[in-house]
C-alpha cells in the first residue's frame, strides 16, 4: 500500500470510529441543545463520508439539507418549544378538552432501556450478518445506467437515473414536499418573526454571501447534467440564502402575495407532470424524453423544480402559514 | 483496499443508536433527532454497499439516498411543526406515558 493509501485507509478508520460516537452523543447528551450540535456534527461527518464513497451528489444534498437545513429546523424548533407558555396557550386552544388533557399515567409505563437494548442489539446482530455475508464485489445496476446513460448529453449518471430513469420516484418526491408544505401550513401560523434585529455581521454576511449562493445555484443546475449537482442541491442552495435571509429580518417571501407564493410552490411539479402527460399525447410514455430534446426538457423541468424546491424549504423553515396570507381575512374571522 | 465493509457496519450502528434512541426518550424533538440518526445509518449502508461495483459506483442507490434525505427532511420538518402544535395543546413536548425527559 503507497503512502496515499495508508492516509486514505486512516481517514476511512477515523470516519467509521467517529459516525457511531458522534450519534450517540447526539441521541444521548442529557442537553439538548448540544444533542442538536452534535446532529450537525453527525451530517458533516456523513457529508465526508459521501465523498469517501465516491457519492458526491449525495454530499452535496447531505452537507445542505441533512445536516445545514436539519439543524436550522431543529434549532428553531427547540426555541419555539422554550417560548411556549402552556397554561396560556392552553385555555385558546379550540380542542375538546379530551383531546389537550391526555389521561393521567395508567399502567402502560415507558420501555425499559434494558428491553429496547436487547431488541436493538437483536436488530443490529441481523444487520451486520446481513452486511457480512453479501459478495464484496457486486455491479449493481452500475453497468446498466452506463449501457443507458446517453454519451454526451447527460453525463452525471445520478442526474440520469433520477430525472431520465426513475423520474416516477423524482415526481413523486416533490409531490412529498408539496404535501410536508401542505402540512405544515395546515398545522397553523407560521410564529412571529422575533423584533430584535440581526447583528451587523450577519447582515453584511448574507448581503455578501447571498449573491454567490445565487450564482452556486446556478452553476449546480447548469452543472447537474455532467457532473455532480442537480435540481435538488440547487434548490437547497436557495432554500438555504432564504433561511439565512430570514435570520437576517429580511423574510424573503414575506412580500410575496398568497397567490405568487403558491405558484412558486407548485410550478416545479406541474411542469414536470405536464411535460410527462405531453409525451403521452405524443405516443410515447409517461416522462419518456425524446433522445434529441432529453438535455433541454430536464434542464427546463430542473429549473422549474430548482425554484419550486428553494421556495419550499423555505416555507418549511418558516413553520407555518405565511402571515402575510390572513392579513385582509383575519380582521373578519375574529 | 475498499472501505465499504467498515462504512456498512458504520451505518449498521447508526441504525441501532437511532431505534434505541426513538424507543427510550419521550421528548419528542429527542425522538426526531433519534429517528434522523437512524435513516442517516440507512443512507451509509446503502451507499456504502453501492461502492461495491468495480469502478465507478453504483448510481441507483446514489439517487435513492437524494431522494431520501428529501423526504426525510420533510418528514421531520413536518415532525418537528407537529411537536410544537403538541406542545401547545398538552403543555408538554413529549407523548403521554413516555419518560419525562428534563433536557
Amino acid at each position: 500500500m503507497d503512502a496515499l493509501g495508508l492516509v486514505n485507509a486512516a481517514f476511512d478508520l477515523v470516519v467509521i470510529v467517529l459516525l457511531p460516537a458522534v450519534a450517540l452523543g447526539a441521541v444521548m447528551s442529557a442537553d439538548l441543545f448540544k444533542a442538536i450540535i452534535l446532529f450537525i456534527t453527525l451530517g458533516l461527518l456523513l457529508a465526508l463520508t459521501w465523498v469517501r464513497l465516491a457519492a458526491p451528489d449525495v454530499a452535496l444534498a447531505e452537507a445542505a439539507i441533512g445536516s445545514g437545513l436539519m439543524g436550522a429546523l431543529l434549532l428553531s424548533a427547540r426555541e419555539r418549544l422554550a417560548r411556549t407558555r402552556p397554561g396560556r396557550d392552553r385555555r385558546t386552544s379550540h380542542y375538546p378538552r379530551w383531546m389537550t388533557h391526555p389521561p393521567p399515567r395508567r399502567s402502560h409505563r415507558a420501555v425499559s432501556p434494558w428491553a429496547a437494548s436487547g431488541l436493538v442489539l437483536i436488530a443490529v446482530a441481523g444487520l451486520t450478518a446481513a452486511v457480512v455475508t453479501l459478495p464484496h464485489e457486486a455491479a449493481g445496476l452500475a453497468p446498466e445506467v452506463a449501457r443507458q446513460t446517453p454519451q454526451r448529453d447527460l453525463a452525471n449518471q445520478v442526474t440520469f437515473v433520477l430525472l431520465d430513469a426513475r423520474g416516477y420516484d423524482t415526481l413523486l418526491e416533490i409531490g412529498v414536499l408539496l404535501l410536508a408544505v401542505a402540512a405544515v401550513w395546515s398545522l397553523g401560523e407560521a410564529p412571529e418573526p422575533p423584533q430584535n434585529a440581526a447583528g451587523p455581521m450577519l447582515q453584511g454576511f448574507v448581503g455578501t454571501v447571498g449573491p454567490i449562493m445565487v450564482l452556486v445555484a446556478g452553476y449546480l443546475l447548469w452543472a447537474g447534467t455532467d457532473a455532480p449537482g442537480g435540481a435538488f442541491q440547487a434548490g437547497v442552495m436557495l432554500g438555504a440564502l432564504g433561511v439565512l435571509l430570514s435570520l437576517a429580518g429580511r423574510h424573503p417571501l414575506a412580500r410575496l402575495p398568497g397567490w405568487a407564493l403558491r405558484l412558486a410552490v407548485v410550478s416545479g411539479p406541474m411542469l414536470f407532470l405536464a411535460v410527462g402527460v405531453t409525451m403521452i399525447g405524443l405516443g410515447r410514455h409517461f416522462l419518456e424524453y425524446p433522445q434529441a430534446h432529453a438535455k433541454a426538457l430536464i434542464l427546463l423541468i430542473e429549473a422549474t423544480a430548482m425554484i419550486s424546491i428553494g421556495v419550499i424549504l423555505v416555507s418549511l423553515y418558516a413553520g407555518g402559514r405565511p402571515l402575510s396570507d390572513e392579513s385582509g381575512t383575519r380582521k373578519g374571522r375574529l | 483496499m475498499n472501505p465499504f465493509l467498515g462504512y456498512a457496519l458504520s451505518g449498521v450502528l447508526l441504525i441501532g443508536i437511532g431505534l434505541y434512541g426513538a424507543i427510550v426518550y419521550g421528548h419528542l424533538l429527542r425522538k426526531i433527532i433519534a429517528l434522523n440518526v437512524m435513516s442517516g445509518g440507512i443512507f451509509l449502508v446503502f451507499i456504502a454497499l453501492a461502492r461495491r461495483a468495480p469502478g465507478v459506483a453504483d448510481p441507483v442507490p446514489h439517487a435513492m439516498v437524494i431522494t431520501g434525505i428529501v423526504v426525510a427532511v420533510c418528514a421531520s420538518a413536518v415532525a418537528l411543526v407537529l411537536s410544537v402544535r403538541v406542545a401547545v395543546e398538552t403543555g408538554q413536548a413529549a407523548l403521554p406515558g413516555d419518560h419525562e425527559d428534563r433536557a
